[in-house]
């Protein structure tokens, strides 16, 4: 219990110093929000400084900050100053898209990459051992957006499979979601596989052998469950990744998520927005490690007992 | 299950049928270029009686124990002979079948208590894993066995304990749970491979005693694989020294020490039992060759002191006493 | 605390696994040289203005020919553009991304690293926290945003990856500071009163080429995936300056009509990011440094 209070606190303090460079970083940023919504050479400066004033931009930094602060913890974000509607809503409307493609991706790679990883080391050596291998690598070695071209070329713009774009049905997720996962599945199988390997030489496991259990039930029940400390380190790492990655394959599939929403405010210099959901990503990146750290000590009760983490 | 005819003599001399017999065991390494690590071994165990194997490590003690129930690492196979386990053929049996004796009939302690065990799981539900994967039982009843058992092995506080997780438990202790998984059906052979060799002096010596008490209680046979004579010769009735792949000498625990018949017995007993500082060993200066490394003739021979041309030749296993073998044939000349 | 960390840690030892680990050496070397030498002349071609006209001539009369072609041979863009000479133009500027990120990560992550790990604890906690303040921001996100502030182009997609890529190796340059000043030439060179910087340069460094070696190799393959995903998205390089990633952008829209441009960069970048890949698995295999995942 002390562990997870312990994690759950050093993350509240990440977090609260992920806010401070978000805000600070954006402010430090040349261009002013009033100059990306008036015109500067045309509008008064007393309309730019009405503006100024109403947005609070005309106080010290630190009370900027505050004012910031304040509305992230109550869930006031402001205003989008190009759609002109509340930031809050922008990112209501986009979420869901991006979780949706997320969970999809995290199911794709660790429902498929698990127990690939876990076949192909138990059938080492063998062709079915080759195959998955060849195909962990070909994941690997494509970069997400050239795959999503090849995709989109071959299965919808050829075969007209499933749709180019949108996000008009589930059929548009399969490309997007297929695409999003191919790193992590191609880096799950191969970290599945060598941890499983390592873990058949273990000494538990002729012990187990010794008493007669099964093949089986040590392949799938304890050498499996000792190969996850390996998996889930390496899912929440995988979280980070995944995010940067969704933010061009929403792109590209024209996704209306997060990572969508972030890219058109930052080419339409609307900061209110951009700054929100930079430290909404930040936040799931702080957020996912501190869970996937909570999730090792489950899997992996000698970690529980051993203080913060590393 | 009919007990196989394989008959030996034990210390008493009285004749009893085996639980356990080894003919002719040869293992090798598997592929093109084989080298032998075990050579021609035979050993009968009898009921209820306490045999140990006694070597330096390379010597083939523990994979001799290993092909005993059919566990031989990769890379390694009974090139010869037979192996017995109550009535089952070990070598060359199928896994199922195999899958059956292991923990049944014939179990295994290893060496080292803090990877033995597999550290996701409690000491309660790998012990349930053991029952179940042979009988029938439901979790709560393999649970009642579990904890009798932690208490047999004098575990303290058994019934809180067995919830708790193989870290939670010290070197000794960790132990105490391995041989309580090993005995847990009340096999009739336990294979004890160095199972005091990571623990602390004190601790070793109460683990000896523990597993020798459990012997004469549950009327088991225990092979004792060890380096250590004078581990040994507490606890065994009878002692097979290995060397270089194979029994060098084979005599019961009083035989050996009253009369050690080959060099290297001599020289084991010599470094067992405490000589003065400074003395040199005499007889055992130079390591064991490595497999592959053996030479036709004596395998001892390049580090013995009273070897001759005639240990050139591959020494026969000489019978001194009934029940006393040995492989020196320098001594088996002097005796005539 | 430590002891219990290196009880949980996995075996060491990485089994060899890559497909290509099997095929002939002879083939990685080769391969490597194509991916090596196309970059440099691509390098030579963007720095030679006399060579320009190699990718930059247009012909709206040859627009979309397929490889083979009228002396071109891997095809021409919608514009007429030789698409063998933009692609390895492009790749050059991968290139020169790709190691100016790696080189700049190393040196960030090997000294934060050792401070943290050498240097007291209040360096080691306040270089974790900033590690894990860093971690937070996806190298993507970051590269996006910056993009975003100071306006794109080559040295802000340089920056904003190495501001992020340094993050994790930080991390393993600790654990292996730690492990490091355990040895018995560390407390020897300390007590006969060597400076602890100078232990980090003269012991420190040379113990940890082999895994900077390897990081460097994988950070040079994402960042060169990062550059052309960032110049996709309209946020990397800007024309005329030739990529990877706005062939395939341009690429993308006249996909119905001609699949060639995106065929073509996206099999340069695929053969250039495998490559890197491929080097650092090897490396790792053969010196075995501590981790299996990548950057």
């Amino acid at each position: 219990m002390t562990y997870v209070l312990q994690r759950v606190a050093y993350a509240l303090l990440v977090l609260f110093l992920v806010s401070i460079v978000t805000f600070v970083g954006l402010h430090v940023a040349p261009g002013d929000v009033t100059t990306s919504v008036l015109n500067p050479t045309t509008t008064p400066p007393e309309v730019i400084a009405a503006l100024r004033e109403q947005l609070g931009l005309d106080q010290p930094i630190l009370v900027q900050y505050w004012n910031y602060l304040h509305g992230v913890l109550t869930g006031d974000l402001g205003l989008s100053l190009v759609d002109r509607v509340p930031v809050r809503t922008v990112i209501a409307n986009s979420a869901g898209y991006t979780v949706v493609l997320a969970l999809a991706a995290f199911v794709v790679t660790f429902g498929l990459g698990v127990p690939l990883g876990a076949l192909s080391a138990i059938r080492k050596g063998g062709v079915v051992d080759f195959v998955i291998r060849g195909f962990a690598n070909l994941l690997l070695g494509i970069p997400d957006f050239v795959l999503a071209l090849l995709l989109i070329l071959v299965v919808a713009v050829h075969l007209h499979w499933l749709p180019v774009s949108g996000a008009s049905s589930w059929r548009n997720l399969v490309l997007p979601a297929f695409v999003l996962a191919a790193e992590p599945l191609g880096l799950t199988i191969r970290v599945t596989r060598v941890a499983f390997l390592e873990n058949r030489q273990a000494d538990y496991v002729r012990t187990l052998r010794a008493r007669g259990v099964s093949a089986t039930r040590i392949d799938w029940r304890h050498i499996l469950r000792n190969s996850m400390t390996a998996v889930v380190s390496l899912g929440a790492v995988q979280v980070r990744t995944l995010l940067g990655y969704a933010l061009i394959v929403e792109v590209i599939f024209r996704w209306p998520g997060l990572g969508y929403q972030l890219v058109h405010s930052i080419l339409q210099r609307d900061y209110a927005v951009t700054q929100s959901l930079v430290l909404l990503l930040a936040a799931v990146v702080v957020i996912s490690s501190t869970i996937g750290d909570l999730l090792l000590a489950w899997v992996d009760p000698r970690i529980r007992t051993g203080g913060a983490s590393e | 299950m009919t007990p196989t005819t394989a008959s030996t003599t034990d210390d008493r001399g009285r004749t009893s049928s085996s639980v356990l017999s080894i003919r002719n065991l040869t293992i090798a390494t598997s592929g093109r270029r084989s080298t032998e690590v075990v050579s021609d071994v035979d050993l009968t165990v009898a009921p209820g009686e306490a045999v140990a194997i006694v070597g330096e490590s390379g010597s083939g003690k523990s994979v001799t124990a290993l092909s005993c129930l059919g566990l031989l690492p990769d890379g390694l196979v009974v090139a010869d002979g037979s192996i017995d386990v109550l009535g089952t053929t070990v070598v060359g049996a199928r896994e199922s079948a195999l899958r059956k004796i292991r923990g049944r009939d014939i179990a295994m302690v290893f060496q080292d208590p803090m990877t033995s065990l597999d550290p996701c799981y409690t000491v309660e539900s790998q012990l349930v894993e053991s029952v179940r994967a042979h009988r029938q039982l439901s979790k709560a009843e393999a649970r009642r066995l579990a904890v009798e058992m932690l208490d047999m092995v004098e575990i303290p506080r058994a019934a809180e304990r067995i919830s708790d997780y193989p870290h939670e438990f010290s070197g000794g202790m960790r132990q105490r749970v391995m041989i309580a998984g090993a005995l847990i059906l009340r096999p009739r052979i336990l294979v004890a491979d160095e199972p005091t060799t990571a623990l602390d002096v004190t601790t070793q010596a109460s683990i000896l005693r523990l597993v020798d008490s459990l012997r004469r209680e549950l009327g088991m046979a225990v092979v004792w694989i060890s380096h250590d004579l004078g581990v040994v010769a507490e606890v065994a009735d009878r002692v097979a020294v290995m060397y270089a792949g194979e029994i060098v000498e084979s005599a019961t625990t009083s035989d050996l020490f009253a009369a050690p018949t080959h060099p290297y017995t001599r020289g084991l007993i010599d470094s067992a039992t405490s000589r003065p500082r400074g003395e040199p060993f005499g007889y055992i200066g130079g390591k064991v060759p490595a497999p592959g490394e053996w030479g036709r003739g004596c395998r001892f021979a390049a580090r013995c002191a009273r070897a001759t041309e005639i240990c050139a030749e591959h020494p026969p296993l000489f019978s001194l006493d009934p029940g006393h073998t040995h492989r020196c044939v320098v001594e088996a000349e002097a005796a005539g | 605390m430590s002891e219990r960390v290196a009880d949980v840690s996995l075996p060491r030892r990485a089994t060899r696994m890559s497909l290509s680990s099997r095929a002939p050496k002879a083939l990685l070397w080769l391969f490597g040289a194509a991916v090596l030498l196309g970059g440099l002349t691509g390098v030579v071609v963007l720095l030679t203005p006399s060579l320009h006209h190699l990718y930059e001539r247009q012909d709206l009369t040859a627009t979309f020919q397929g490889p083979m072609t009228d002396g071109h041979l891997l095809g021409t863009d919608n514009l007429g553009r030789d698409l063998f000479w933009r692609s390895l133009a492009g790749l050059g500027v991968s290139l020169v991304v790709g190691v100016g990120v790696a080189v700049i990560s190393l040196a960030v992550g090997l000294v934060i690293g050792i401070l943290a790990g050498f240097f007291g604890k209040v360096a080691d906690v306040t270089a974790t926290v900033v590690v894990d303040v860093t971690w937070a921001f996806p190298a993507i996100l970051l590269a996006i945003v910056l993009t975003g502030a100071r306006g794109p182009g080559l040295v802000t997609v340089v920056m904003a990856l190495a501001l992020t890529s340094w993050a994790g190796f930080a991390r393993l340059v600790r654990g292996e500071v730690l492990a490091l000043r355990e040895r018995e030439f560390v407390s020897a060179a300390l007590v006969l009163g060597v400076s602890k910087v100078r232990v980090s340069v003269r012991h420190f460094l040379p113990a940890l080429l082999p895994l900077s070696l390897v990081m460097g190799a994988f950070f040079v393959s994402t960042s060169v995936a990062a550059e052309a995903g960032l110049s996709f998205l309209g946020l990397g390089t800007q024309p005329p300056t030739p990529s990877l990633g706005s062939i395939l952008a341009d690429g993308r829209l006249y996909l119905p009509v001609s699949p060639w441009p995106i065929i073509v960069a996206g099999s340069f970048l695929a053969a250039t990011v495998t490559f890197f890949n491929t080097v650092g698995d090897r490396l790792r295999d053969t010196w075995d440094p501590r981790e299996v995942t990548r950057p």
